[in-house]
């Protein structure tokens, strides 16, 4: 899993520059394929894995950034349900097991968290530059503005929860990022559900008083 | 923030944490700040847990779910979302 996460995120990073390209099947769906690179990753194949994260990323993306540009008055974007989108959109559901629904969303969750702090920075990056004048500094302490901090503390916080213990990070982001319960997700990384609760419920409270620390 | 976490420290900070969430709410104080006599940092670390083990969640999803509204400059409704995102979060 850890090597699968290090891929996952130099997919991220890769992003557009990597996009494989997606065919169309006779049900329209972006690529029918994932659903057979599912199969084969869990067989332990792992070309299959290198092919299906550009995949699913590029869906992600293209998801999210329709929510994120359109004027939605009274909807916040929720990442399980983007995660649930691209689910439906990519996967013939009939042919998968519970397992590898699973692996999907376990890779979706890592890269839900990417899309949306890559784009927390491109937010705060575009308010420090581009000439904008003190006189937006109201509108920059709105709550938006607040939020993009917020998941951008998130983020750092979780990258230093990471370090001492990748399992519990992890339990956060599949939590979080992808919504699977508890019991999935110790089915996922292989300890009991009351396991996952006790080490949910720890770094829950340690993130909610790092992000209170960090000043920006 | 504070003394750089390692895995020993985190075990530790862990292991008290939970303790002290099985006792008492008037109990944990001092409790916490018996465990920790001897190292202000885990003192510190420990006592800003507690002060969040209860509304860390909702914070997490709050920030997660804040994106879309950070995107246009009008936001609206957040935290009725947020609060949802934070209860189906914790139903375990």
């Amino acid at each position: 899993m850890a090597e699968t996460r290090q891929k996952g995120r130099a997919a991220c990073r890769a992003g557009k520059a990597t996009l494989f390209p997606v065919g169309r099947d006779d049900s329209g769906r972006p690529d029918g394929d994932v659903t057979q690179l599912l199969v084969r990753w869990a067989g332990g194949d792992n070309a299959a894995l290198d092919a299906l994260m550009p995949v699913v990323y590029s869906e992600l993306r293209k998801i999210a950034d329709a929510y994120l540009r359109r004027e939605r008055s009274s909807h916040t974007l929720q990442p399980t349900a983007l995660v649930n989108e691209a689910w439906l959109r990519l996967v013939r559901q009939d042919e998968l097991q519970f397992d590898h629904r699973k692996q999907f969303y376990a890779l979706a969750a890592q890269m839900m968290r990417r899309i949306l702090v890559d784009h927390a920075r491109a937010l705060a990056a575009d308010k420090r530059g581009g000439g904008a004048a003190r006189t937006t500094l109201d509108a920059e302490l709105s709550a938006g503005a607040n939020r993009t901090i917020e998941l951008l503390a998130l983020d750092e916080a979780l990258e230093q929860l990471a370090r001492v213990s990748p399992r519990q990070a992890q339990v956060i982001e599949l939590r979080y990022f992808a919504g699977l319960t508890v019991e999935e997700v110790g089915e996922l990384v292989g300890v009991s559900a009351a396991t996952v609760s006790r080490e949910q419920k720890t770094a829950e409270a340690w993130l909610g008083h790092t992000m209170s620390g960090s000043p920006d | 923030v504070g003394i750089p976490l390692t895995d020993e420290r985190w075990r530790r900070l862990e292991a008290l944490f939970l303790a002290a969430t099985e006792l008492a709410p008037h109990e944990r104080d001092g409790f916490a700040a018996r465990e920790t006599a001897d190292d202000p940092g885990l003192a510190s670390e420990l006592a800003g847990m507690l002060a969040h083990a209860s509304d860390g969640g909702a914070r997490i999803a709050r920030a997660i779910g804040g994106m879309a509204s950070a995107a246009p400059p009008r936001a609206t409704g957040p935290d009725t979302v947020s609060a949802r995102t934070a209860s189906s979060a914790s139903q375990y």
